[in-house]
């Protein structure tokens, strides 16, 4: 993983160190200074304020290294976070209400697709995955409202 | 919520027609605001003209950029003679555009490059489907219905 993508899901806040002299800020940092919460991620901040990341992460090591941010946390990698296996239940048990009991064994078939497993599912791919299952549903009005119903899960994530 | 910029009225955009029209596509639209990565959108009639426009605060989108935009996906939709297409996908170095045909209009996305397309195609499925089955507004758009592009801002 390259400097600038670690750094973009790293969460910065302003240093509570104290600062001394004069302090010149760019209009491109001080928009990233703006956007520092504590919660967003440098990769939010980049797409809030329409910055590439390579950028962004420029500018917050600058701002780093001057004392003016320091690191909040580092959010785990995409690629990290996994899906809780209680999460298959609710598609399979969703995409049963639309198209009977084989749809466990589609979803599991969608996942060996997919190149996954359950116990190691990617949250990133989760998206990939209810659109392949749904896929599997005839009727479109069915189609939408599981596609509708998934949506709200993975956001809930 | 980010700025939607919905159709004003016009000679051929008024009354119920006009009313019915901009409720589906702010609603459409709303559900923009909810998709990560998401910074524009618009809505056209078949020839490209826009009808409605979403955008993020730092992502600005001009009557006159969203014509353009737009012009081109009505070309890009009808360029294969004797083949139709319900979804367009093109990746830029910085960008991807998502466009996929609404009944008798079309509706654009621009995403961050990194925005899983899955969840940008499942979020325009859903948020799509009211303004697809509804048969008056269709009628409504059907080409050869005159359509104009003065807008406001909603």
């Amino acid at each position: 993983m390259s400097a600038a993508s670690r750094l973009s899901q790293t969460i910065f806040k302003l240093s509570t160190s104290e600062l001394s002299g004069e302090i010149n800020l760019k209009p491109e940092a001080w928009r990233v200074l703006s956007q520092v919460d504590g919660v967003r991620t440098l990769a939010e901040i980049a797409q809030r304020t329409g910055m590439d990341a390579a950028t962004a992460s420029a500018i917050a090591d600058t701002l780093l290294q001057a004392h003016i941010l320091e690191i909040a946390s580092e959010r785990a990698t995409p690629a990290q976070l996994t899906v809780n296996s209680a999460f298959f239940d609710g598609i399979a048990l969703e995409l049963a209400r639309a198209m009977g009991p084989m749809a466990r064994l589609i979803v599991e078939d969608a996942i060996a697709a997919l190149g996954e497993t359950q116990e190691k599912f990617p949250r990133e791919r989760l998206a990939d995955l209810v659109e392949r299952v749904s896929e599997e549903i005839r009727d479109p009005k069915k189609r939408i409202h599981f596609q509708q119903v998934m949506l709200e899960a993975i956001r809930k994530i | 919520m980010a700025p939607t910029i919905i159709q004003e009225p016009t000679a051929y955009w008024s009354g119920t027609r006009l009313t019915n029209l901009n409720r589906r596509t702010f609603t459409l639209l709303q559900e923009m605001d909810r998709l990560t990565g998401a910074q524009r959108a618009l809505i056209c009639d078949p020839r490209g003209t826009p009808l409605a426009i979403w955008h993020l605060e730092a992502f600005p989108l001009s009557r006159e950029e969203a014509g353009r935009v737009g012009a081109c996906l009505a070309n890009l939709f009808a360029a294969f003679q004797g083949h139709t297409f319900r979804e367009i996908e093109i990746a830029f170095e910085d960008r991807l555009v998502y466009a996929r045909t609404l009944g008798n209009a079309f509706l654009a996305v621009v995403c961050a490059r990194d925005t899983a397309l899955s969840l940008v195609r499942m979020t325009c499925n859903v948020a799509a489907a009211p303004f697809e089955t509804d048969k008056e507004l269709q009628s409504n758009l059907s080409p050869g219905q005159k359509t104009d592009i003065g807008m406001r801002l909603g």
